[in-house]
C-alpha cells in the first residue's frame, strides 16, 4: 500500500509526439510563470533591504543606490515588537518548534506503532475512531480550548503551548501508520528471539526502519510550527514567536512610521532557519512523505 | 510420580512465563499509548465536553447586577436568529464565503496539483528545480508570503503600479482592500500558496506506481490524457480521496488567509466583508463563546453525515488498489 522510498523511474525511451512536445512547451511556460511569481516578490524584498527608508518611498520597485547588508544587521537590534527583541522572538520560535515537533512525532510514532503492529481487542476500534475524528471538523471548540489553556496556566507559556502539539492521532499518525505497516514484523521477531524486550524492539529495531519518514515528518512539523502564527496569536501574545512578531510589526508599520527596508530584512532573516533546513534535507522530505487510503 | 510432578511443574512454568510475557505486552501497549491518549483526553475530550456545556448555558444578569449561569436552549435560538437576520447578516455571509473559498479553492487547487505532479513525474524540463520551487510556499511562513503578496498589490508602492504603468493603465484599484474584490484576493492568495504539501503527497503517490505498469501503457501507445485519467488517477485514488476527505474540515477552519490579508479587521475594529465561518469564530471568540459552541454543535451535526456520505461516494467511485 505504501512504501517509504519513492524512486522516479527511468524509462528507456521517452520519445514524444509533436502534440506532446507542444503540450510540454505550453506547460513549461506556465511552470516558469508560476516560478517567477514565487521568486519575484522575494527578489524585490531582498533588493529593498538594501535601500534606506527614503530611497524605498521614492522607488519601491527599483534597484538600490548601493549594495549593502546593513539592514540585516540592524534587524537584530532595531526590529522590536513592544519590549520583545528580534532575538527573543527567534528564541521563542526555536524553542516552540523544537518541542512541538519532538512531541508531535514522538506521540504519533507511539500510537502508530502500537496500532499498526500490535493487534489487540479494541485496536481496530481505536484506529477507526482516530480516522473518524480526523475527518470530522472540530467546530466551535476554540473558546473552550482557550479557557482550558487559561485554566492550565499554559497561556504565554511556550512549554505549555508546545504540549498541545503532542497529538498522537492526527495527520502525522496517518503517515507513520502507513510507514510502520510496510515494515516486516520479522525484524521485531528476530530481536525477540535474541532476548530483546518490546521497548528494545521498538526503539532499536523498528523505529530505525522508518527513520526517513520520521525525519521528513519532524522537518514538516518543525517548519509548520515555525511558520504558524495563529497558535501564538491566541496563546503567546506576551511571548511572541517570530511569525507573530512579523504579523504585529507589519500592522504597526502600516499605520505610520514605516521603515520597510528594515522590515523586509527582518522578514528574510526569519526565513533563514527553515530554508537552510529545507536545503539540507530536501531530498529526505521529497522522498519520504506518502499516504494511502483511509481504511476502517 | 516424580515424572508427573516434573511435567506439571514444567507446564506451570510455561503457563507462568506466558502470563508474564502477556503482562509485559499489555504494560508495553499501555505505556506506549499513555502520551497519545492523555493528550487526546486533555485537548480533545475536555474542550469538546466543555463546548457542549457552553452551548446549553446562558448568563443572565440578576437583580444583584451579577451574572447568573442558567441551563437553557436559548443559544440555539440565538443561532437561528443570527442565521435569519434580515439585514447585516454576518453569519450567512460567512457561510456563503466559506462555500466560495472551499469550492473554488479545492476545485482549482486539487486538480491543478495533480497536473503539476503529473508533469513533474513526466520529467518536464527543469523538473528537479520545479519540485523544490513549488514546495517553497509550504516552508515559508504564510505571514511572510502575505506580506509580499500585499506588497505586490499595494496600490501605491506595489509592483502592480509599475505593471499598470507599463500597460498604460490609469489608477490602480485596491485589489485586497476593496470589499467588492477582497474575496477574490483571498482566493488568489490561497491558490498561490496552496500547492506545496499536496504536491509532495501526490508526487509520492505517483512516484510509487510500479514502473512496469507505466512502461506497458507506453508500449500500448496510450496517450497522455488516457495515461493520466485511466491509469494514474485510479492508481492513486486512495491518496486522492484521503486528501479530499482531509480537506473537508477546511470548510469550517479556513481562516489564515483572511486574518493575514484583513489584519485591520481584527481586534474588534471592523468585521471583514469577506469573512468565513472560521473567521466568524475567531472574531467573536472572546465575546460570544456560548453562541459559538451552540453554532459548533449545529454545524457538527450537519457535517457528520456529509463527511460519511462523501467518504462512501469516494469509495464507490473506485475500489482501493494496492501496489
Amino acid at each position: 500500500m505504501v512504501k517509504n522510498k519513492i524512486r522516479y523511474k527511468r524509462f528507456t525511451f521517452e520519445k514524444r509526439t509533436p502534440f506532446q512536445r507542444a503540450v510540454f512547451a505550453a506547460v513549461s511556460v506556465l511552470f516558469l510563470l508560476y516560478t517567477v511569481t514565487l521568486i519575484y516578490p522575494f527578489a524585490i524584498a531582498f533588493l529593498n533591504t538594501m535601500k534606506t527608508s527614503a530611497e524605498y518611498w521614492v522607488d519601491p520597485t527599483g534597484l538600490p543606490a548601493r549594495f549593502t547588508l546593513r539592514n540585516f544587521a540592524l534587524a537584530f537590534s532595531e526590529f522590536k515588537v513592544e519590549e520583545h527583541s528580534y532575538l527573543d522572538m527567534l528564541g521563542n520560535s526555536l524553542l516552540l518548534s523544537v518541542l512541538s515537533a519532538g512531541l508531535a512525532i514522538t506521540s504519533s510514532s507511539l500510537s502508530a506503532y502500537i496500532l499498526a503492529k500490535y493487534k489487540f481487542r479494541g485496536s481496530g476500534a481505536i484506529y477507526v475512531a482516530a480516522i473518524v475524528l480526523m475527518m470530522l471538523p472540530s467546530i466551535g471548540t476554540l473558546p473552550a480550548m482557550y479557557q482550558l489553556m487559561l485554566d492550565l496556566h499554559f497561556k504565554n507559556n511556550v512549554i505549555g503551548v508546545s504540549l498541545t502539539a503532542a497529538n498522537g492521532f492526527g495527520n502525522y499518525f496517518l503517515f507513520l501508520y502507513a510507514a510502520f505497516t510496510t515494515v516486516s514484523w520479522s525484524y521485531a521477531e528476530a530481536a525477540f528471539v535474541d532476548g530483546a524486550g518490546n521497548f528494545w524492539a521498538f526503539f532499536r529495531v523498528m523505529l530505525p526502519q522508518v527513520r526517513g519518514t520520521l525525519l521528513a515528518l519532524l522537518l514538516l512539523s518543525f517548519i509548520s510550527t515555525w511558520n504558524d502564527y495563529l497558535t501564538p496569536y491566541l496563546y503567546l501574545d506576551r511571548n511572541p514567536t517570530i511569525a507573530l512578531g512579523l504579523y504585529r510589526f507589519e500592522i504597526v508599520i502600516r499605520q505610520g512610521s514605516a521603515n520597510y527596508p528594515l522590515f523586509f530584512a527582518g522578514v528574510l532573516v526569519s526565513m533563514l532557519p527553515v530554508l537552510v533546513l529545507f536545503l539540507i534535507f530536501s531530498s529526505t522530505l521529497m522522498n519520504n512523505v506518502s499516504v494511502g487510503g483511509l481504511k476502517g | 510420580m516424580e515424572e508427573k510432578k516434573a511435567v506439571r511443574g514444567g507446564a506451570r512454568e510455561k503457563r507462568n512465563s506466558m502470563r508474564a510475557a502477556r503482562r509485559k505486552r499489555v504494560t508495553f501497549r499501555c505505556l506506549m499509548l499513555l502520551l497519545p491518549v492523555a493528550h487526546f483526553v486533555l485537548f480533545w475530550v475536555i474542550p469538546n465536553f466543555r463546548s457542549i456545556l457552553y452551548a446549553f448555558q446562558y448568563n443572565r444578569v440578576g437583580a444583584d447586577m451579577f451574572y447568573h449561569r442558567e441551563w437553557s436552549l436559548i443559544q440555539f435560538r440565538f443561532v437561528w436568529e443570527e442565521l435569519t437576520r434580515a439585514s447585516g447578516n454576518q453569519l450567512l455571509s460567512c457561510i456563503k464565503f466559506s462555500l466560495f473559498y472551499f469550492v473554488l479553492g479545492n476545485g482549482i487547487s486539487l486538480p491543478a496539483t495533480l497536473l503539476l505532479s503529473y508533469f513533474l513525474y513526466k520529467k518536464i524540463f527543469l523538473y528537479r528545480f520545479y519540485r523544490v520551487v513549488f514546495f517553497l510556499p509550504s516552508i515559508i511562513s504564510t505571514v511572510v508570503l502575505a506580506i509580499l503578496f500585499r506588497n505586490f498589490f499595494d496600490p501605491v508602492t506595489g509592483t502592480i503600479v509599475k505593471i499598470n504603468e507599463m500597460l498604460g493603465g490609469g489608477s490602480v484599484p485596491n485589489f485586497i482592500g476593496n470589499p467588492a474584490t477582497k474575496h477574490w484576493a483571498i482566493l488568489a492568495f490561497t491558490l498561490w500558496t496552496g500547492f506545496g504539501t499536496n504536491l509532495l503527497v501526490f508526487n509520492g503517490a505517483i512516484g510509487r506506481i510500479p514502473a512496469e505498469v507505466m512502461e506497458s501503457t507506453k508500449l500500448d501507445g496510450v496517450g497522455m490524457t488516457r495515461e493520466l485519467f485511466q491509469f494514474i488517477v485510479p492508481l492513486i485514488w486512495p491518496t486522492f480521496s484521503t486528501i479530499l476527505l482531509m480537506s473537508l474540515g477546511g470548510f469550517f477552519s479556513f481562516v489564515q488567509p483572511i486574518l493575514l490579508l484583513e489584519q485591520e479587521s481584527m481586534g474588534g475594529n471592523r468585521f471583514s466583508e469577506a469573512g468565513s465561518i472560521g473567521y466568524y469564530i475567531y472574531y467573536y471568540m472572546s465575546t460570544r463563546k456560548e453562541l459559538l459552541s451552540a453554532l459548533g454543535l449545529c454545524f457538527t451535526a450537519l457535517s457528520v453525515p456529509v463527511v460519511f456520505l462523501v467518504r462512501w461516494a469516494l469509495n464507490k467511485l473506485s475500489s482501493s488498489i494496492e501496489y
